[in-house]
């Protein structure tokens, strides 16, 4: 078969997807897009609504202080305000970070080339992102004891805190640690090494 | 861009090159991978439209949109043994016809071949020569891949003799 066999046979009828069958994939993109945009607002409103919550509530104790029944003494509570401002503070080094990768790769749909390019230094942007939650951890579980240790010095937690903080806590941070690197391990470095392919195959 | 406007554009888009995602699903993946990737393409394309500006071809644009993806799609590895267990299981029970049967039933054996082909080529090249093959000029090419028309020209001159190499001995069977 030479060249101009494969092209008499690529214009052929039968290279042409049957009409039921495009339909079927449209009707399950429809099913697949509202699963996922689903499954974003939800995962988004949960994360927005505890660090408001919790935000809202120093606010309040910072802001109408008498109005609080047990008022909160932040040179000796200062802990809670440490782990509080871990997570804003990472989520506005990400935010920079995503806007600083746009400005850098504004034309990204120019080619697929520069998709490539603007693909690797998303994954880099991603695999940070994980470093730094799995980080973040780590530092809670750093932090606890002194949050621990300063509410009841102030009287406000007993023996009660303790299964929390110290069993309950670092477990969950550890299955989220793991299931941090198995993100990074299984699903990032390979997308890594697959774009840096494809880009030398470029270059 | 309202959702009405951004339905229409899709459905217009997906009546019109159809065929396209077509080729490059089957260029780049068989079986049931082949339904993934379609649907990775359609869905690359609906998330593509309000991006559109008109400063291109709605072709060239949806040849970057569904290229793009192709070349960047990954298998959802960890199902894939399990599905493809799952599908084989099938097969033997009976329940669906075999792969190459029902791929057979649906287009001729040199369709297949050529696919085949294709797939075995590095991905940069099997891109590029999906694009020849859907008439796509060199300009376009480069366009579309960010490359020089030269480079295409060098690239796409070595992808055609890798496939007719890989095709020959087999009877075109359209003639």
């Amino acid at each position: 078969m030479n060249f101009a066999d494969i092209e008499h046979t690529w214009r052929s009828p039968h290279n042409r997807p049957p009409a039921a069958e495009l339909e079927q994939h449209k009707m399950k993109l429809i099913a697949d897009l509202r699963r996922r945009q689903r499954g974003f607002v939800i995962f988004i409103s949960l994360v927005l609504t505890i660090l408001v919550v919790l935000t809202a509530m120093i606010a309040w104790q910072l802001v109408w202080p008498d109005s609080a029944r047990r008022r909160m003494d932040f040179s000796q509570e200062w802990g809670v305000l440490l782990i509080l401002a871990l997570p804003w503070a990472a989520a506005i080094h990400f935010a920079r970070q995503y806007r600083r990768h746009r400005a850098g790769h504004a034309h990204y749909d120019r080619s697929i080339h520069a998709s490539v390019r603007a693909l690797l230094d998303e994954n880099r942007l991603s695999r940070t992102r994980v470093k730094i939650a799995a980080s973040l951890h780590g530092v809670f579980l750093l932090v606890i004891p002194l949050v621990v240790y300063q509410l009841r010095a102030v009287g406000k937690a007993g023996d009660e805190i303790l299964v929390p903080a110290f069993v309950l806590w670092p477990l969950i941070a550890a299955c989220i640690s793991l299931a941090l690197i198995y993100h990074y391990r299984r699903k990032l470095l390979p997308e890594k090494r697959e774009l840096e392919g494809l880009l030398s195959a470029y270059e | 861009m309202t959702t009405e406007e951004h339905n229409a554009r899709f459905t217009t888009w997906l009546d019109r090159h159809g065929a396209v995602l077509h080729h490059v699903a089957n260029g780049f993946a068989t079986g049931a991978d082949r339904h993934d990737l379609m649907q990775e393409l359609l869905l690359a394309l609906w998330q593509a439209v309000p991006a559109f500006r008109g400063d291109a071809q709605t072709s060239t644009f949806v040849y970057r949109v569904a290229h793009n993806a192709a070349l960047t799609w990954r298998r959802a590895r960890r199902n894939y043994a399990q599905r493809l267990d799952h599908f084989e299981t099938l097969v033997a029970t009976g329940a669906v016809p075999p792969l190459a049967v029902a791929e057979a039933a649906r287009e001729p054996e040199a369709l297949e071949h050529i696919y085949a082909a294709i797939r075995q080529l590095p991905p940069l090249d099997r891109s590029l020569i999906l694009l020849h093959l859907d008439g796509v000029s060199y300009a376009g090419i480069a366009e579309i891949h960010g490359l020089t028309e030269s480079n295409v020209g060098a690239r796409l001159t070595r992808a055609k003799q890798k496939l007719t190499t890989a095709l020959e001995g087999i009877t075109h069977e359209l003639r």
